[in-house]
Order: C-alpha cells, then structure tokens, then sequence
C-alpha cells in the first residue's frame, strides 16, 4: 500500500484511463478494478472517489446513466466527446511525468551525469 | 451471486440517511457500493448481518458524512472563488455608481467616467454572474424564475440609466420593461414564493411592500425630474 502523499494527484489519471478502456464503470467496479490491476497496492476510498466523480461530472467530463440493477438503482459513469479528448491529454501528460519522474528516481539510467 | 431484497436494501438506506448523506446523487452512488459490498461477502458464505457489520467497519459509518462533505466542498470550490471575485468587484461597482453620481450634482470632473463604468459594470458582469451563482444554489423552479426576473429587471434598468446618461436612444423601452418585469413578474413571484415558505406571514410582506415602497419612490423622482426639466424648458422660452 503507497503512502497518501504519493497517491494524491494519481486518482484522477487513473479513474480516467479506466473510463477510458472500460466505457462505462461503476463506482464499487472502479475501486475493484484498481485493486485488482496494482495487486492491492493501491486501494480507492470512497472518500476520495465519489466526491471526485461528482466533480468531474459538474464539469462535464463524465455524465452519468442510470440502471435498476435488483431493488436498487445503480449509476454508471462514462466519458463525454469532450472528456475523452481531456483524458487523452492527461493520459499523456502523466506518461511524459512518468519518464521524467524516471531520470530522477532511477539515476543509473542516466550516463555520465555527475561523474565527469 | 447473492442479490439482496427489498428490506435489506432499505435497512442499508436507513443507515446512510441516519448518517447524515442527504445528497441525493451521493445516495446512490453510495448505496449501491454498500449493496456491492454486502453481496461479494454474502457470496463468500456469510449471512445479511454479519455481511453489513463487516462492511460498514471496513467503510467506517462515520466517513459517510464526510464524503459527502468533501463532494460538495468540491462541488462549490470554483463557485466560492467566483463569488470572491464578483464580490470585489461588485463592491467597486457600487462605489462607482454612489461616487459618480455626487460628483455629478456637484458638475465634477470624473462623474461621467464613473457612471459609465459604474452602470456597464452592473448591468454586463455584476448582475448576470450573481445571477449565475443564485441559481446554481437553488433548485426550486419559482423560486429560479423569481431569480432571473429580478436580475433581468436589475440589468434593463441599469441599462436604461446608462442609455440616459449617454443619451443613448433606447431609454424608455429599457426602462419601462426593466419596471413592468420588476413589478409585474419579480414583485408577485417573490411575495409568493416568501408567503408560502415563511412562517411569518407579514414579515413576508412586509418585505414585498418595502420593495414596492422603493420601486415607486424611484418612478416618482425620475417623474419629478421629468417635470422640472420640462417646466424649466419651458420657462426658458
């Protein structure tokens, strides 16, 4: 399990590619899914999650469908056109972080630097 | 896979409502995560009870407000900055307006430029964006209307001042339209809606009358400005 401070910031890339990959998702799905692909490594509260969905469905990058499922009713988020082209930004940009955050953590990778 | 009935989702209903989750939305978003929790362990073998007491201690009940807390707090973040924004400036606006207009009987210099500023700012920026976050905050239909009737109004005599004073040709259409919708649309719609909702009926409208009071006293001196300068132009000749 990451510490806090670390997860912060990931959450929303991450819900987002799910979105991405996945069409349509619901809230317990996505925690699961999250579980399931980092090997419980990183567990999405509930905390952090439904109060990021509404928010980024107030902003109109996700909009919500609603289906019965048994007695209750369930709410599925999606990407809109515009979310979608949004969530290809950030999927970019987190993957360029990525690289960058690469060359300071793994500095072996790095030849020559300071050595010369 | 288990699939629960119609009580056991309501017993999990109940306990979000005592925990203090009222927003609609968040309700079943969290709902059905509960439900989804409930199920996976039902499926795993163990009984209603034991699977709603072992889900609500890993999702810790407490936590339930909190979330809906933190959604609305991150529902009204960008609100609560426009509002500051708005704030200040609506605030320079009034300033404007009350100091162009002494600097005006006084014949100083300034007064134009500040009325000018002063009536564009209310009627282009500072009415329409608190017109804007008023609704956003309520939900009910007449109370909307009553909203955007009395901002409406607000903006076309703003306007109509602003075409007066720069001897704009519009002024009289501005202003008897701000005035008709003011008094017609805004006046009945907002003693309505008070008088229904408020406990204390003549408070109520008293505060109507109080608007109404107002709205004629400024008919009545624009009238008497009207007249004296009529009575003074023709005395002229």
């Amino acid at each position: 399990m990451y510490s806090k401070e670390i997860i912060k910031g990931t959450l929303k890339p991450i819900i987002l590619k799910l979105l991405q990959e996945n069409n349509r998702m619901y809230g317990y799905e996505i925690t699961q899914a999250v579980k399931d692909l980092t090997a419980d490594k990183i567990k999405i509260t509930e905390g952090a999650l439904y109060p990021l969905l509404h928010k980024l469905e107030a902003e109109g990058v996700v909009f919500t469908e609603k289906e019965s499922i048994g007695k209750r009713v369930r709410k599925y988020y999606a990407l809109t056109p515009s979310g979608k082209e949004k969530t290809q930004e950030l999927i970019e940009e987190f993957v360029d972080f990525m690289a960058t955050m690469k060359h300071i953590f793994e500095p072996n990778l790095q030849p020559g630097y300071g050595t010369a | 896979m288990a699939q629960l009935k119609q009580h056991q989702v309501d017993s999990i209903y109940d306990l979000l409502l005592t925990h203090g989750v009222s927003y609609e939305s968040l309700q079943l978003d969290l709902l059905d995560h509960i439900c989804c929790m409930v199920e996976q362990k039902m499926d795993n073998g163990l009984e209603f009870d034991e699977s709603l007491s072992l889900s609500t201690q890993e999702f810790g009940l407490s936590k339930l407000s909190e979330i809906q807390e933190a959604t609305f707090h991150l529902l009204t973040l960008k609100l609560n900055k426009m509002k500051k924004v708005i704030g200040v400036i609506a605030i320079l606006t009034a300033a404007f307006v009350m100091l162009g207009i002494v600097l005006k009987l006084y014949h100083s210099l300034g007064a134009g430029l500040l009325i000018f500023s002063g009536f564009s700012l209310a009627a282009v920026v500072v009415f329409p964006a608190m017109m804007y976050i008023d609704l956003k905050n309520q939900s009910n239909a007449l109370q909307k209307t009553a909203t955007i009737c009395g901002y409406v109004a607000g903006i076309l005599l703003s306007l109509a001042t602003l075409f007066k004073f720069m001897h704009w040709p519009g002024f009289y259409l501005l202003y008897y339209s701000g005035l008709a919708i003011l008094v017609g649309l805004f006046l009945p719609l907002y003693t309505f809606r008070n008088y229904k909702t408020n406990e204390n009926k003549i408070f109520a409208l008293a505060k109507s009358m109080l608007i109404m009071a107002g709205v004629v006293t400024i008919w009545a001196s624009y009238r008497m400005a009207e007249h004296a300068r009529v009575l003074m132009e023709m005395s002229a000749q």
